[in-house]
């Protein structure tokens, strides 16, 4: 039976991220009548090997090594690649996290194969039997529908658009793979900063409330922050933002920053690049506060207020403090 | 050290979505009178570049392109900000998805130059392939770091830093190497000197002949089977109001009635 091969780039107990490339992995497996299967890595995989029995995969590919106690990309590429050649599955999927990003081309290269990167959709032709996936070009101006000649296909599916799988306990056949080498890491690591967020992550808040070139300064961030805080939400930011050095890097919000979908996206002088868009045009209803009414967000937003933040946050925040 | 950074023109990106169109009958976006310019996180990669060679004595920053000759245009912007040497690789064709094939083309002219350091940009905003560098360091065998902000000198080679989902970490490596590189404030292309600008027109720019085109791999080819804009049904309604308080009054209203507050 031909394989889909799910990677769960995770230690000890499955990500968001891992759901999500599971329940994309299980509806490619059924419509190829394929199975799903999933590889893990780590010093020591076996909950994620149970964890992943749990949700559905049939066939887990394990691969211990001390060495692999920490992901870095050589070596988890050393794996995947083991885990490949033994297997041999139809497509590879990975979610476009940091990790994804930059394994799916790598592994794809040195299985003589190709990838995409930020894949939002598949489905299968009937008539040829393959895989047609979908994906934002021109930084989300159009869309690219296309086939991947061999197998396996690599892929790196979009976060937040695929829905998480849900628990179907299977009894999976483990196989332990072992790698003939396991490359050491070529960089050595001095620092690791880790950002505290304060309160809910940006990925998970179900509000977001976000700033961009109209902000005109780090320092108006204060009345977002105050907003989000009493919403219970998170600070995101546009790409000029985080280029003028007004918020950290973390809070970037698009195609290639954060990918949110929360119930509220409130856009607070942000243009409204397609770039941007691609990042939050999940979210259930997207407010844009903005002063010029021809900003490209207004195309977007489900609700838009023409005017200055200056004047229409301090009331609004005042509003949100009486009701919750 | 022979840094080589890659760079690549595009379609302007702030083109708003209503000018955008796709060219009749062809998997490609309609280009006339619509402005080149260079790839976004190409800028930050050039801006990386320069600021390694002005901490290393004897560092040159060589620009190269794969494109048609209209493509020198980058090289040239790149000339006038104090790049060394500029590239071509002469393309006529756009591999739009398929960056293995560019890679092979960087690889080649990386061997020739002799570089030790390859930085690259982490997607072009074109066709958003995000690839290339990745696959240029396996092509090279070369250790590959991606989503790096900036490089500086180190003790034992050369010290990257590069983002994390949260946070971000500082890297040593010995080159050879490849980077790939991500926006960042300390990363943002500085503005060429007008004297600069109208020197760089008057530069060569060298032609590097990778066999004329890009070879299609045998295995894994990325076949585009289709390319549309797509529609947006999103109506906006503008919140009423005189002033900021009765906008935000109104503001709150709605969002209660949709049940997301």
């Amino acid at each position: 039976m031909s394989l889909v091969l799910t990677c769960l780039m995770d230690q000890g107990k499955l990500s968001r991220d891992s759901l999500e490339v599971l329940g994309a992995g299980k509806s490619l497996a059924s419509e190829l009548g394929a199975g799903l299967a999933a590889a893990v890595i780590g010093a020591e995989t076996g909950a994620l090997c149970a964890a992943a029995g749990e949700y559905g995969a049939g066939k887990i590919y394990s691969v211990q090594d001390a060495a692999l106690e920490q992901y870095y990309c050589d070596g988890y590429l050393a794996a995947l690649e083991s885990v490949c050649r033994e297997c041999e599955p139809v497509a590879v999927l990975f979610v476009t996290n940091t990790q994804g990003r930059e394994l799916a081309p790598r592994l794809a290269k040195r299985l003589g194969r190709a990838a995409l990167v930020d894949c939002l959709s598949f489905n299968v032709d009937k008539e040829t039997g393959r895989i047609v996936f979908t994906k934002p070009v021109f930084g989300g101006k159009a869309m690219a529908q296309a086939v991947l000649s061999d197998t396996p296909a690599v892929i790196a599916l979009r976060r937040r658009s695929f829905e998480p799988a849900q628990q179907d306990q299977v009894e999976p056949e483990i196989i332990e793979v072992k790698p003939a080498s396991i490359p050491p890491n070529p960089f050595k690591v001095i620092e690791r900063v880790e950002e505290q967020q304060a309160g809910v992550r940006l990925e998970d808040a179900r509000v977001v409330v976000s700033g961009g070139q109209g902000l005109g300064g780090p320092e108006n961030f204060a009345l977002l922050e105050e907003l989000a805080g009493l919403l219970g939400g998170a600070v995101g930011a546009s790409r000029v933002a985080v280029d003028s050095g007004w918020v950290s890097s973390s809070k970037q919000v698009g195609q290639t920053g954060k990918i949110v979908a929360p119930d509220i996206y409130l856009a607070v002088g942000i243009s409204g690049a397609c770039q941007h868009l691609a990042g939050c045009s999940g979210s259930k209803v997207i407010v844009a506060i903005n002063t010029d009414p021809e900003a490209p967000i207004f195309g977007a937003a489900r609700l838009g207020v023409v005017g200055d933040y200056r004047d229409v946050l301090p009331p609004l925040i005042e509003k949100v403090k009486e009701i919750v | 050290m022979q840094i080589m950074v890659c760079l690549k023109q595009i379609l302007d990106p702030e083109l708003p979505p209503r000018d955008f169109r796709l060219e009749k009958g062809e998997m490609a976006p309609a280009t006339e009178g619509i402005p080149l310019v260079m790839s976004s996180f190409d800028q930050n990669a050039l801006e990386v570049g320069l600021q390694l060679r002005e901490k290393l004595a004897g560092a040159t920053v060589t620009v190269v392109t794969v494109g048609p000759e209209g493509a020198e245009d980058v090289l040239r912007k790149a000339l006038a900000v104090k790049a060394d040497r500029a590239v071509r690789v002469p393309l006529e064709q756009d591999c739009k998805l398929s960056g293995g094939m560019v890679a092979g083309l960087l690889a080649g002219v990386a061997r020739q130059l002799e570089a030790d350091l390859v930085i690259c940009g982490r997607q072009a905003g074109d066709w958003d392939g995000g690839q290339v560098g990745l696959i240029l360091s396996e092509e090279l065998g070369w250790p590959g770091a991606n989503l790096v902000t900036g490089i500086e000198p180190g003790a034992g080679g050369l010290v990257l830093k590069r983002e994390l989902e949260e946070g971000y970490e500082v890297i040593e490596g010995n080159v050879p190497l490849v980077a790939v590189v991500t926006n960042h404030e300390t990363n943002v292309l500085r503005i060429a000197k007008v004297k600069d600008t109208m020197a760089a027109m008057r530069k060569k720019i060298e032609l590097i002949d990778a066999a004329g085109s890009a070879v299609e791999p045998q295995a894994g080819r990325i076949e585009l089977v289709g390319l549309e804009i797509p529609v947006k049904e999103v109506n906006c309604e503008m919140i009423p109001g005189e002033d900021g308080s009765e906008k935000a009054d109104n503001l709150i209203k709605r969002l209660l009635e949709l049940k997301v507050l």
